[in-house]
């Protein structure tokens, strides 16, 4: 399990839940329009030009905070980073991770995301890599994270049975404690690949799951189902977190983003690491394979 | 009608190596720089390769680079270009100038109004030269790099366009990472 928040970060003022959705990267923006590629009318030159942005984000090693400001500079720099600069962010933290999320697999049926798209959008996937969200029902706010490590051998865990077909990757819980009580909860997060095609949410929609009235996805601002109460999180999950039994809620989004928290038991060894990760592990490291994320 | 910067007189042709001539956009003015120089520019270097062995009669008209641009580019060029001018080797030689003096040039070269430094970014990705436009986009960053919204619109010359509800809600979408 990761080390993650336990007394020396501090909870920063960015909200953990029902974050405001970043969808908007389909209006039309000023005279530039985001299809359009660099054309040589002034609008979409010089600084404005995606490629020069690229660049120039390249030499920032596409720090968060630098993308998260210049998302705030204007509606054309914001529409080239939601296209763009917050992929090669994805891409530089965790390459095979985001290759895997964005390989054209033999889909079940439904068009395969273009070369370049993620469902749920690059800007939710970046704040997923690299923000825990926290619990909000123990009073846990969400915080930047340093360090994230995600796997699919933790992310099949969370898979029932039937359909372990699906490839989710989960990261480790960020451990927080919680003043009154003696138990820490742990907050952790995963993103499923294609979710729209995937088995998971095929069953979801087969049982009428009901999505959530008061619960969004802190990552896209999307609904989610409880996957507790829709009978879909196995006794793997909990085990794998090394969290108390039954003490466990998750959510899936419709963007297949999954966010979650439970009660770990901290007396006991950690259960998940017997099983070997390595090959299946990616980990959100600048350029390589190994090792944990740089913020 | 403004001549190369060339630091060894008239051209070049009195040290025998090859020119080539580069034409600004609006045909304003013409431009006679080193062989060596010139292919700094991977479009430049297809430009003549696909149009074969009479292309530097007429010149080599740049569409998208206006004469005051491609004075300035040239003069990274020039100053930047292998001493040996052989196509094949003019990457991978080394340039005629020593590094620190090569650091020292670059330093001064990139300190314009942002207009040209956009101009000169523009041309770099255009031309295809590497090395300036790494050099014009590490100037940008490292004038962007650590500055709040305000002050970067205020140092790139950029208006927001956005509403302020919009403004409210993008900064509220993007707090996390602070």
């Amino acid at each position: 399990m990761s080390k993650g928040a336990r007394n020396t970060r501090q909870f920063l003022a960015a909200s953990s839940s029902g974050a405001g959705g970043s969808g908007s990267s389909s209006a039309s923006y000023g005279s530039g329009g985001i299809g359009a590629a660099a054309r040589t009318n002034d609008v979409n030159t010089g600084i404005l030009d995606e490629n020069v942005l690229a660049l120039v984000f390249r030499s920032l090693d596409f720090d968060p905070k630098m993308l998260c400001t210049v998302c705030c500079v204007s509606r054309r720099l914001r529409a080239v980073a939601e296209r763009v600069l917050w992929r090669e962010l994805c891409v530089s933290r965790a390459p095979r991770m985001v290759a895997s999320l964005t390989a054209t697999g033999a889909g079940a049926g439904g068009a395969p995301p273009a070369p370049g798209r993620v469902v749920g959008g690059w800007p939710a996937l970046a704040k997923l890599l690299l923000f825990c969200c926290g619990a909000a029902a123990a009073a846990v706010r969400g915080h930047f994270t340093g360090v994230s490590r995600f796997s699919k051998t933790s992310g099949r865990s969370f898979l029932s049975r039937r359909c372990r077909g699906d490839l989710l990757y989960v990261s480790d819980p960020c451990e927080h404690a919680v003043p009154g009580a003696d138990d820490d909860v742990g907050a952790y997060r995963g993103v499923f690949r294609g979710f729209t095609r995937s088995r998971t949410r095929a069953c979801l929609v087969g049982r009428q799951a009901p999505l959530e009235t008061r619960v969004r996805c802190p990552y896209c601002g999307a609904r989610v189902w409880r996957m507790v109460a829709a009978g879909m999180a196995p006794r793997s999950a909990w085990r794998r977190l090394g969290a108390y039994e039954g003490r466990l809620e998750y959510y899936v989004c419709v963007s297949g983003h999954l966010h979650g928290n439970c009660w770990l038991a901290r007396l006991t060894s950690s259960d998940g690491d017997s099983e070997d990760d390595d090959d299946d592990d990616a980990s959100t490291e600048g350029g390589s394979d190994g090792g944990l994320v740089a913020p | 009608m403004a001549a190369a910067a060339d630091s060894s007189g008239d051209g070049g042709t009195s040290s025998g190596e090859k020119t080539i001539v580069l034409v600004s956009s609006d045909n304003s003015a013409r431009f006679e720089v080193r062989e060596a120089a010139a292919l700094l520019s991977q479009t430049v270097r297809r430009m003549i390769d696909e149009a074969g062995a009479d292309a530097s009669g007429d010149g080599i008209t740049l569409p998208d680079v206006d004469a005051k641009t491609l004075a300035k580019v040239l003069e990274y060029c020039n100053k930047h270009a292998p001493a040996s001018s052989s196509s094949s080797a003019a990457e991978a030689a080394p340039p005629a100038e020593g590094e620190e003096d090569l650091e020292r040039f670059d330093r001064e070269f990139v300190r314009v109004d942002m207009g040209t430094l956009y101009s000169l970014v523009t041309a770099a990705s255009y031309l295809k030269i590497e090395g300036l436009l790494n050099l014009t986009c590490q100037t940008i960053a490292d004038m962007i790099k650590g500055k709040t919204p305000e002050q970067i619109r205020k140092t790139l010359g950029i208006t927001s366009e956005f509403t302020p509800e919009e403004e409210d809600e993008v900064r509220r979408e993007n707090a996390w990472a602070f």
